[in-house]
């Protein structure tokens, strides 16, 4: 080893000790994760999107009832809902998540995540919500297309959204402007 | 022994220090907003942060879509759109140029190439897999991260100069099967076979493969020396596969190439019997575990093989052969933890053994000239903090020790420090050293004519200072711009000892700086446009030029789409300035321009794609340096190849 990276070598480590024992900044509101996983950031849109999107009362039981999101199919989400989103207050209400591979039990829902191991029988599954003011989300190829309200996809690595906005008006929901400004719009599909 | 001993207490009470931060607080994406969740970036590696232009490293990201439209059928050639980044093709192997370093001789092992995260580069040349020789397709990949500057103080020896990091595809990512045949002049084939599904939320199957053939050139016409005929051939085969179940990853991949070559190099005849044949096997089992969303570990264990054939044609029917057998197996364990939300901590370690490495050079008449086996082994381990000192400023620190079976060790270190003072600007001040132990080709390789072994070659280290500005500008333009300086000690080069032999040598001390400006921009209809250039000088310890060292580089990449985004167009050109040769000429100017063009749901057929592709369209008759195995001081680059090919998805 030369003299020269020896030298290098030794007033790193002293820096190195030195800035890294500093007591650290307090108080400051970090706004900013430089990276997150693919799931917890769509959990994070989740929560989102329940904040620019209106229910209309009717959407729920009553005035003190949860607001439920659920998971229909495999959970890809794993721990990463209850993590991002679990607990918190949303729109007045205790968000709640609820999971099923089963529709039926899946009751008094106001957002549902229909989980890509449900793509073969996609269009059933959106047909029975239909009209049902239960916001649809997924992140399944062709999801927004088929009659999906909101799809999520990756883009360059990044999670992007799309919007089918006829579906949602056909069921009761209205559409904040700034959210569909942010998204890529689908055409709905004619019929449902 | 005693240093050893300071430095693993030294950074491990500095690991105490970072983990007495711990607060466990857990980072609260809600609290952001919808357009800085629609910027945040994926994590696919643990090692790196990926938000791109916060990077604390001077980085580059070729995706998935980039190799489609540009047409990329090799990793050097996607490379090459990365601003510095240049490659040579001696019509034997390919080799990577970095920042204005392209040593003849070096087999590129200042590369560090990893797949998945696993170490690519072999125990007996150190090389990365260029061309034909990287086991996967290019189709299979999802994306490929350039990370330009030393990287030893996370990856250990050989990252000097760049770490390439490629990120194969998933099952979901393909969720079909795919067929794709292209075809062109000069004979060439090329086929791509892929298949990949998420079999269950727990398990995700791909595998991919590939077969490529081509004539070449049918004459190589090199100054001073006699044209040779019908001796560019190139045949290879390749393919990879990767079960996911649960936190378990198995992948396995090889490759095995054969070529022709048409130089005369190592003083065989300028005819057609010289070839190469080289054959990879790599198996990773790795085991992936989150604990929860701030702490994760990651645990592999790889065999390789790695074997080289060399037909070197002397004289008449006599033919000299140079062979490797190798296999080696690398066990790694990494942790990382996020100890607050503005902490991460990182802790790994790896143990690499090379069960066989045989080299050995014989021919009919004398018999063995060489015939040694030299297993070998190291070890290392590394820590790494990255912490955000206040929401605007990041530093990270890491270093890393490597101890190799002469028992000589290195230390390497990084220090980086990234700030944002407004929103639309980072700017990046990176510190950084690598080291590289001398390969066992540099140590012991003797063919009892040209090249004498030298046991007795110490590691060689660099050295680097580097600033960067990332600069969101009007209409959406990412510019960056960087200057470096680099210093090379005890750099290990061929060195003429008299009566024309050569041998490898620690010739003491490189330097270099130089200036990247790069400026890219992605239009929503599809346009695309990427500028890059860079201005260096390199210079050799007497104070003279580099060879095949350009002072400048430049880059331009355009994808065009016709009518709609259906049908794109896309152009990359890359020019180079004079190069000096290893006698002291030079290669003169040249550029290379190729283009791709590819058009979705042909014929009427949804899923049918066509591609037709030139790769120097212009014919173009540019040169590289010989190295000191070559007759001729320059050697003529490839000429002009189409491609047109069908793919089909099902």
């Amino acid at each position: 080893m030369s003299v020269h990276a020896r030298v290098t070598r030794g007033s790193l480590l002293l820096l190195l000790l030195a800035g890294w024992s500093l007591p650290i900044w307090e108080g400051y509101a970090h706004s900013e994760k430089l990276s997150a996983s693919e799931h917890q950031i769509k959990a994070a849109f989740l929560y989102n999107f329940v904040q620019f999107i209106e229910w209309p009362a009717s959407a729920f039981k009553d005035a003190h009832s949860d607001f439920s999101l659920c998971v229909l199919g495999d959970d890809p989400f794993g721990t990463a809902l209850e993590r991002t989103i679990g607990g918190k207050i949303v729109k007045g209400r205790r968000l709640a998540v609820k999971r099923s591979g089963r529709l039926h039990d899946l009751t008094d829902c106001q957002l549902m995540f229909i989980s890509s191991s449900e793509r073969d029988h996609l269009t059933k599954t959106l047909d029975l919500l239909a009209g049902s003011s239960v916001l649809t989300v997924g992140d399944t190829d062709q999801f927004a297309h088929l009659g999906g309200m909101i799809n999520l996809y990756v883009e360059e690595n990044k999670v992007r959204f799309e919007i089918n906005p006829q579906a949602a008006e056909r069921s009761g929901l209205k559409i904040s402007s700034k959210l569909l400004k942010l998204a890529k719009t689908v055409p709905g599909t004619s019929g449902k | 022994m005693r240093r050893t001993v300071l430095y693993v207490l030294l950074v491990s009470a500095w690991a105490v220090t970072c983990l007495a931060q711990a607060q466990g607080d857990l980072p609260d994406l809600t609290k952001m907003s919808l357009e800085e969740l629609l910027e945040l970036e994926i994590v696919t590696s643990t090692r790196n942060v990926k938000k791109l232009r916060d990077a604390p490293a001077s980085a580059a990201i070729i995706t998935a879509s980039d190799i489609e439209e540009y047409g990329y059928r090799t990793l050097d050639e996607a490379l090459r759109s990365v601003t510095g980044l240049y490659v040579a093709n001696d019509r034997n192997y390919t080799y990577l140029g970095v920042r204005g370093f392209l040593i003849p001789g070096d087999y590129s092992n200042r590369v560090l190439l990893l797949i998945d995260g696993y170490r690519v580069n072999d125990p007996a040349y150190h090389s990365p897999t260029l061309g034909y020789l990287l086991p996967v397709p290019m189709e299979a990949i999802k994306q490929i991260e350039v990370v330009k500057g030393p990287g030893s103080a996370l990856y250990g020896s050989d990252a000097l100069l760049a770490t390439i990091n490629i990120i194969t595809k998933d099952g979901a990512d393909l969720s079909a099967a795919a067929v794709k045949g292209e075809g062109g002049n000069k004979s060439t084939s090329r086929s791509v076979l892929s298949y990949g599904k998420k079999l269950s939320p727990q398990s995700d199957f791909v595998a991919s493969g590939l077969f490529y053939q081509t004539n070449g050139d049918a004459v190589v016409k090199s100054p001073g020396i006699a044209d040779i005929h019908d001796a560019d051939a190139e045949q290879s085969y390749l393919g990879f596969g990767k079960f996911r179940y649960g936190d378990l990853a198995l992948s396995v991949s090889g490759s095995h190439r054969s070529k022709d070559v048409p130089t005369g190099s190592f003083s065989t005849l300028t005819q057609k019997g010289t070839s190469t044949l080289d054959e990879y096997v790599f198996t990773n089992l790795r085991y992936y575990h989150a604990f929860d969303s701030t702490k994760n570990l990651s645990v592999s264990t790889s065999y390789n093989t790695y074997d080289y054939d060399g037909h070197y044609l002397i004289a008449g029917p006599l033919d000299s052969r140079d062979q490797l057998r190798s296999s080696w197996s690398r066990s790694e364990l990494q942790f990382q933890w996020d100890t607050t939300t503005r902490n991460r901590f990182m802790l790994g370690g790896a143990y690499d053994r090379a069960f066989k490495v045989k080299q050995r050079v014989f021919d009919a008449v004398s018999g063995d000239t060489l015939n040694i086996n030299t297993p070998t082994w190291s070890w290392g381990v590394f820590v790494q903090d990255q912490l955000s000192v206040t929401p605007d400023l990041d530093l990270v620190l890491g270093s890393r020790f490597d101890e190799y079976r002469d028992s000589s060790n290195a230390a390497t270190y990084r220090a980086a420090a990234v700030y944002r003072p407004v929103k639309d600007t980072t700017l990046k001040l990176l510190f950084g050293t690598a080291s590289r132990a001398p390969t066992l080709y540099e140590l012991f390789y003797a063919d009892g004519a040209t090249l004498v072994a030298n046991p007795h070659l110490k590691l060689e280290m660099i050295t680097t200072y580097e600033a960067e500005i990332v600069q969101r500008l009007p209409g959406g333009i990412e510019g960056t711009l960087s200057v470096y300086k680099y210093k090379f000690h005890d750099l290990l080069s061929q060195v003429g000892i008299g009566g024309g032999q050569l041998q490898y040598q620690n010739i003491g001390s490189s330097k270099a700086k130089g200036l990247e400006i790069d400026f890219r921009k992605r239009w929503s209809q599809g346009l695309a446009l990427h500028l890059g250039g860079i201005f260096q000088k390199a210079r050799d310890g007497n104070g003279a030029t580099r060879t095949n060292s350009p002072s400048s580089i430049l880059n331009i990449g355009v994808v065009v789409p016709i009518f709609s985004k259906r049908h794109t167009l896309a152009l990359d050109l890359q020019y180079l300035s004079s190069r000096k040769t290893l006698i002291g000429g030079d290669t003169g100017e040249s550029s290379v321009t190729t283009v791709n063009f590819r058009s979705r749901d042909v014929f009427g057929v949804k899923r049918l794609d066509f591609t037709a592709a030139a790769n120097n369209l212009f014919n173009e008759r540019a040169f590289i340096p010989g190295g000191n195995e070559h007759r001729q001081d320059l050697i003529p680059s490839p000429t002009r190849t189409f491609l047109f090919g069908l793919e089909f998805r099902f």
